[in-house]
């Protein structure tokens, strides 16, 4: 008997679903004027969604506990290869260069995060700290407040690979240490100071809202709603 | 039916297996195999027969890394002579057990192949899997940026996907990203001359690239 791929099946329903959402989302914008099909701007970096070759990852299983840094070797495609002592093979972890605050010789601690959305890891020292999530939800951080808001004249749009309907937003952060910053994902890492001299830096592989989606095709959160991936990065310079 | 897959595999790359290969340039080139547990038994055995099949065509001017990878990745010899005993003995050692750990045995494979890239030798990688990845970085999208990644650098990889179960969107999406080929294997036993097919291509990539 040949087999069915359920999936393959799905990804057009989901893309139907998908244009036919967003058609509605067209029409109730237009409020009485004559629809048109939104398009958004999907080939626009400023909207586009996710780019899932450059979503923050790391390898799993987690090696947890505290560790020196034996070595940091960077790969062609920007994953870090973190050498820990006492571990025989690497642990990799996807996020710039840019946001580990440690170097080779460091003594850190490792651990996971779990929180309501979201998964992650943290790596961190009594002053300095990564922490990298993602989810549907945004990491607890001291004196940090986040606000998610839509991205100035991107619409709703229908992603062309797996059919995700969705559109880009952005992070409001407000701190009072740091001040205030605004970020996307995919764009440039925010960076704050503090006036006592501690850093802030955030990068962000996605913030994006989906409306719905082909769990099937698409990554990222199993559920409709909020796409993000943050790296978090604290430290004392 | 190996007969089959066999040409089929040859007019696959451009050349034909039949014919009497003339000289080709010194090989960079490493080899990355899934040993995790489904390929326990005689699947194991055809890899072993595979590659030594492949490394009695190659010389002492090839260069050959072997990598395996099932939890984690180990690189059992690096750059060593095409026709050397640490090779030989090298295959003889591959043995299968555990999870498929592809990212990190694929990066060993590119790292080590970047390491001794050289101009004057067909630099390359091939991979081999029966399966998915199950352990250490899973995300497929990070694994396409990394062949795209090496394959831009002029480091192509070339997939093979053995059996029913590997899975096809994955590999054969990594040999587009990465420059190379992807040549599905039904029969394991095919692999016994998949690799030499594949190491000693000579159809797409040009000295150095």
């Amino acid at each position: 008997m040949p087999r069915i791929d359920v999936a393959r099946l799905a990804r057009p329903a989901a893309q139907v679903l998908g244009a036919a959402i967003a058609l509605l989302c067209c029409i109730a914008k237009a409020d009485g004027e004559a629809p048109s099909i939104v398009r958004g701007h999907v080939d626009d970096g400023v909207c586009a969604p996710p780019d899932d070759g450059l979503r923050l990852a790391w390898s799993v299983p987690l090696p947890t506990g505290s560790f020196v840094l034996d070595a940091i070797d960077i790969g062609r495609d920007g994953c870090l290869a973190l050498s820990l002592h006492g571990v025989a093979q690497p642990w990799f972890l996807c996020v710039s260069e840019d946001a580990l605050p440690f170097a080779v010789g460091d003594a850190i601690a490792i651990e996971s995060v779990y929180a309501a959305g979201l998964e992650g890891v943290r790596l961190f020292d009594e002053s300095r700290q990564l922490v990298v999530t993602r989810g549907a939800s945004t990491p607890a951080i001291d004196d940090v407040q986040w606000s998610i808001e839509p991205m100035p004249a991107c619409e709703v749009a229908v992603e062309p690979t797996c059919g995700t309907v969705g559109r880009a937003m952005r992070l409001r952060v407000q701190s009072e240490a740091f001040g205030d910053g605004v970020l996307r994902g995919g764009g440039d890492p925010l960076r704050l100071r503090s006036s006592d001299g501690r850093t802030l830096r955030i990068e962000s592989a996605a913030v994006h809202e989906r409306v719905a989606f082909d769990p099937e095709c698409a990554f990222g959160p199993d559920a409709a709603g909020m796409d993000i991936e943050l790296a978090v990065t604290t430290e004392v310079r | 039916m190996t007969r089959t897959i066999l040409a089929a595999l040859a007019l696959a790359i451009g050349c034909d297996a039949e014919e009497t290969p003339p000289p080709r340039e010194p090989l960079n080139l490493a080899i990355a195999i899934d040993t995790s547990g489904s390929m326990l038994g005689p699947s194991i055995e055809h890899v072993r027969r595979g590659l030594a099949t492949m490394a009695a065509s190659l010389g002492p001017d090839d260069r050959v890394t072997l990598v395996t990878f099932s939890d984690a990745a180990h690189v059992h010899v690096e750059a060593v002579a095409g026709d050397s005993a640490e090779l030989r003995a090298a295959i003889d050692a591959v043995q299968a057990t555990g999870q498929t750990n592809v990212y990190a045995g694929l990066r060993a494979a590119f790292e080590a192949t970047e390491r001794h890239a050289d101009p004057q030798r067909r630099n390359r990688v091939v991979l081999l899997s029966d399966g998915q990845a199950t352990t250490g970085l899973v995300h497929d999208p990070r694994l396409l940026t990394m062949a795209r990644a090496y394959g831009a650098v002029g480091l192509p990889l070339h997939t093979i996907g053995v059996g029913l179960e590997f899975d096809p969107q994955l590999l054969r999406g990594l040999a587009e990203r990465g420059g190379g080929t992807f040549h599905p294997v039904e029969d394991p036993a095919a692999v016994v001359h998949a690799f030499a097919i594949e190491a000693l291509a000579r159809a797409e990539a040009p000295p150095g690239g």
